[in-house]
């Protein structure tokens, strides 16, 4: 479904990204995990054309997609949920999941469906649905952010660190419902710090180290990889 | 025939480069061409253009055309001294005329003292002259004048209860102090004392306690862009008081701003373009073809200052500067295109009298000229 | 009596001029809402708007107040997308500082080729009402403040409706608040801030428009641009009920303070009580609105 192939990314002169190649099938979730600052959310704003990759190709549903503005990105069905949520403080929790809809706003009729969808999932954002997003906890900030990137009905939904900053309780929460999504049709790239949770719920992983791809396969021969476990999984 | 069509030509031609060949002599001038006063300066300036015009094609002066460098003060003590400088350092004029606002001029006093350069102040305020300067004279009716002509006009009609708004610059404050002055010289004190600043919109403030003391009279002395918007106020809130002007109030823009508002208000000024005296016709219509609009108060004092200083440096058969300032302060009873008769005084002041005006289906008209001995 | 109408008076004076200042801080709060950034330059798009439709429209070509202010409010939406072009969008990554620095550039601009091109007279324009007013019990309320009073209220419901109700409004918000999530959501950000920037203008047109039979259009016009800030900080930063409570205030303080305290510092006053605000309360008088960093 995604294809990175010999992606080079920059911020300005400096180089994020040496030659990354991955592969995302359909109805995957694959999680690519690496330390801090080893250049996964640069992977995912590559993606999503935030990030400029002036060389290496990245395909989406065969076509290349490389270098397109980001709104045109999205439309075809790759969402993003962004490291630290970013929810829109100022709007209320519907107005955040009607910016969610926004690629699909020429089809109102389907509003209330997916907003069902995404409120039986998370049903604490049907409580607060008046409430700005801004006053919300961390925990349900995540929620609707997940729920937010879900409005668009994406067929590839990109996600950057959702455990980050949450109680363990809440993990394993979230990780629970990025499988249900992930059952109910969607694919995931989960970005994750959080090694073992993404390796648990993942089918395949890849390992970036600044910038390059060391190890990649099955999440559950990873998770057995000895220089995995030493260096993420902490064994 | 051809033969001597073509020589008188020849010696036309030569005897026009003769005077264009020369170096020109240099008269300079100041105005606010930008800023807050702006209006004045390109008035101003119009009245040099045709000035510099009718000097030349009048054989320009000592066989040598004459060019004026008009600078911008930018109506700022600061920008009047640079302009100043620039005049006198770099043009080398013989004199300055302007500029129009007395804390300009009063800033450039000391350089015109110190250099020896004649100044044609067209500064309102009394002290332009009280200073002592003996290169400095005006070409302008001055406070004192206009105040208790203003005040003397307005007793003889019979009103006693007096209110004052004024600008707070200095033009404003001087009017004011001015006007205290000549109404005390009656017995009389001013029933309310309003002021405002120089690009105020809104004057509800100021009106309604001028209202609350109820007065017969008001006088305002600010500049146009004020006082068309003071005229307009005062139709809504003191529709009954009678209203007197500064000099501003009967340029042909400040009547058309005021839509109909200034009508039936009286001023005191040098010029009116309805003059009837045919000079000032002539004058007007020359304007009115060549810039779209007849000429304003600033535009005939720059002009009619231009003309008496050619003249005087005619008079003088040289450029230097005291011998023409001598020439200058003795001209007696020159009829400007203003209309007035300027006659120089020890003092250094041209003006000794000046018209009363109403506001008459939107024209300035004369009702009266008061000389003063 | 006559003290009762003089204080009635004072009132609908310090209303009409604090709607003409709400007016302008309703065009503020529309760009700093999308981009978070003031544009200083705001003033001197009022003043460029009537001189459009005072100046050009009106007196050269002697077309009637409709079609007028139509093509004022065309003509500045459009001046509005290229001034986004030229001083937005290619500092657009840079701190919000550098925007507002490069909209007083533009203001000092605006009011040298209004000079160039309008010339130093100032324009007057009758509108269509003239100097013609109410009297009512010895208080006179000019028709055309009425007029900007209506018109104010009317911008404000539709402003309203179009930030909270359609989703043009909401993606501007959201735009507002955090651009990469917004882009993320599939909005074309830099479309939103050109339609923010256009829509602006043509407030700021508006604005000219209905000031300019009131005080005429010259360069001092853009001095409302003041007004209209002071409005903004005492009503909070984009804060659209509050801008227009601001400007009321504005207004009101500026006449009592004239009639009761001094005429000659009004406005000094005004500005104490706005660097009051931003020291004591930069949230703005409803406390809602987020702080704006300078
Ligand atoms: N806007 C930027 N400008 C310049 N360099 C950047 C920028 N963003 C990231 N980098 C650099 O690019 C590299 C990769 O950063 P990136 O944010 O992709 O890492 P990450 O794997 O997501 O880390 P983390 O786990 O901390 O989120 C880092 O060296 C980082 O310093
Ligand atoms: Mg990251």
């Amino acid at each position: 479904m995604l294809r990175l192939e010999k992606v080079n990314a920059f911020y300005g002169h400096i180089q994020a990204l040496h030659e990354v190649s991955l592969e995302v099938a359909e109805g995957e979730i694959v999680c690519l995990i690496g330390a801090n600052g080893a250049g996964k959310t640069t992977t995912l704003m590559s993606i999503m054309g935030v990030v400029s990759t002036p060389q290496g190709k990245i395909l989406f549903e065969g076509e290349d997609i490389t270098g397109r503005p980001t709104p045109s990105i999205v439309h075809k069905g790759i969402s993003c949920v962004p490291e630290g949520r970013r929810i829109f403080p100022q709007l209320t929790v519907m107005e955040n999941l009607d910016m969610g809809f926004y690629p699909r706003r020429d089809r109102p009729a389907e509003f209330e469906e997916d907003l069902e969808r995404v409120f039986r999932l998370f049903p604490v954002l049907e409580e607060r649905k008046d409430q700005l997003g801004g006053t919300l906890s961390g925990g349900q900030q995540q929620m609707l952010a997940l729920a937010r990137g879900l409005m668009a009905r994406p067929k590839l939904l990109l996600l950057d660190e959702p455990s980050l900053g949450l109680a363990p309780l809440l993990v394993e929460q979230v990780m629970e419902s990025i499988v249900e999504i992930n059952k109910q049709g969607t694919t995931v790239l989960l970005v994750e710090q959080n090694a073992l949770m993404a390796l648990e719920i993942s089918h395949r992983g890849y390992v970036l180290e600044t910038g390059t791809i060391t190890i990649s396969g099955e999440s559950g021969k990873l998770m057995a990889d000895a220089q995995v476990r030493s260096s993420y999984l902490g064994t | 025939m051809r033969r001597i069509v073509g020589l008188v030509l020849a010696v036309a031609l030569m005897a026009t480069c003769s005077v264009y060949a020369a170096d020109p002599v240099y008269i300079g001038a100041m105005g606010a061409i930008t800023g807050g006063s702006a209006i004045s300066g390109e008035q101003a300036s119009q009245g040099l253009i045709l000035a510099e015009e009718d000097i030349n094609a009048a054989g320009g002066v000592l066989g040598r055309p004459v060019k004026i460098i008009m600078e911008d003060s930018r109506g700022l003590p600061t920008g009047g001294v640079t302009a100043a400088r620039k005049l006198i350092f770099q043009d080398n004029v013989v004199g300055i005329i302007g500029c129009h606002q007395s804390t300009v001029v009063m800033a450039i006093e000391p350089l015109i003292r110190q250099e020896g350069v004649i100044c044609m102040a067209k500064g309102s305020a009394d002290m332009i002259t009280a200073a002592g300067n003996p290169w400095i004279v005006r070409v302008r009716e001055y406070d004192t004048l206009a105040a208790s002509a203003k005040v003397r006009h307005a007793l003889d009609k019979g009103y006693t209860r007096f209110a004052i708004f004024h600008n707070t610059d200095q033009f404003g404050e001087g009017g004011r102090q001015n006007l205290i002055d000549a109404l005390a010289r009656h017995g009389l004190e001013p029933v309310a004392v309003e002021a405002h600043n120089t690009g105020d919109k809104d004057f509800t403030a100021q009106l309604l306690n001028i209202r609350r003391a109820d007065p017969e009279v008001l006088i305002v002395w600010t500049h146009g862009d004020e006082h068309a918007l003071i005229c307009r106020q005062v139709a809504q809130l003191l529709p009954d008081v009678q209203y007197y002007g500064s000099m501003a109030i009967t340029q042909w823009s400040s009547i058309q701003m005021a839509e109909g508002t200034s009508e039936g208000a009286y001023t005191t000024s040098p010029y009116s373009y309805l003059n009837p005296d045919p000079d000032v016709q002539a004058f007007v219509k020359r304007h009115q073809e060549r810039f779209g609009r007849p000429p304003e108060t600033f535009t005939v004092l720059y002009y009619d200052s231009a003309m008496m200083l050619a003249e005087a440096i005619r008079r003088a058969g040289t450029t230097d500067r005291a011998k023409v300032l001598e020439e200058l302060k003795k001209i007696k009873g020159w009829k400007g295109v203003s209309g007035i008769e300027y006659s120089f005084d020890e003092r250094g002041e041209a003006f000794n009298e000046l018209f009363i005006c109403r506001i008459e289906n939107q024209q300035p008209v004369i009702i009266e000229k008061v000389s003063v001995n | 009596m006559a003290e009762l109408a003089i204080v009635l008076q004072q009132i609908v004076a310090g209303l009409a001029l604090g709607s003409i200042y709400g007016l302008v801080a309703l065009g503020y709060n529309f760009i700093f809402n999308a981009v978070g950034i003031v544009n200083l330059a705001q003033g001197d798009f009022v003043m460029l708007g009537g001189y459009i439709y005072g100046g050009t429209l009106t007196l050269l070509l002697g077309l009637p107040f409709l079609p007028a202010l139509l093509l004022t409010a065309i003509a500045m939406a459009i001046f509005g997308i290229v001034s986004q072009r030229i001083v937005y969008y290619p500092l657009r990554d840079a701190h919000p500082r550098m925007v507002m620095l490069s909209t007083i550039a533009l203001g000092i601009f605006l009011k040298n080729i209004s000079l160039i091109a309008w010339g130093t007279y100032p324009v007057s324009v009758s509108g269509l009402f003239g100097q013609r007013g109410l009297r009512i019990a010895g208080v006179s309320i000019l028709y055309q403040y009425i007029f900007i009073l209506v018109c104010v209220i009317i911008l404000l419901a539709i402003q309203q409706y179009f930030f909270k109700k359609t989703t043009l409004g909401k993606s501007m918000r959201a735009v507002a608040q955090d651009r990469l999530a917004a882009m993320l959501m599939g909005i074309d950000a830099y479309k939103m801030i050109a339609i923010t920037f256009a829509y602006s203008s043509t407030l700021a047109a508006i604005g000219g428009v209905l000031l300019a039979p009131v005080f005429m259009v010259s360069q001092v016009l853009a001095n409302v641009g003041l007004k209209g800030f002071a409005a903004c900080v005492i009503g909070g930063w984009g804060d659209i009920t509050g801008a227009v409570i601001g400007g009321l205030v504005v207004g009101l303080v500026e006449v009592f303070s004239a009639s009761y305290i001094s005429s000659v510092y009004k406005d000094a006053i005004v500005f104490a009580i706005l660097i009051g605000f931003l020291i004591f309360r930069p949230q703005g008088i409803l406390g809602r609105a987020t702080e704006v960093s300078l």
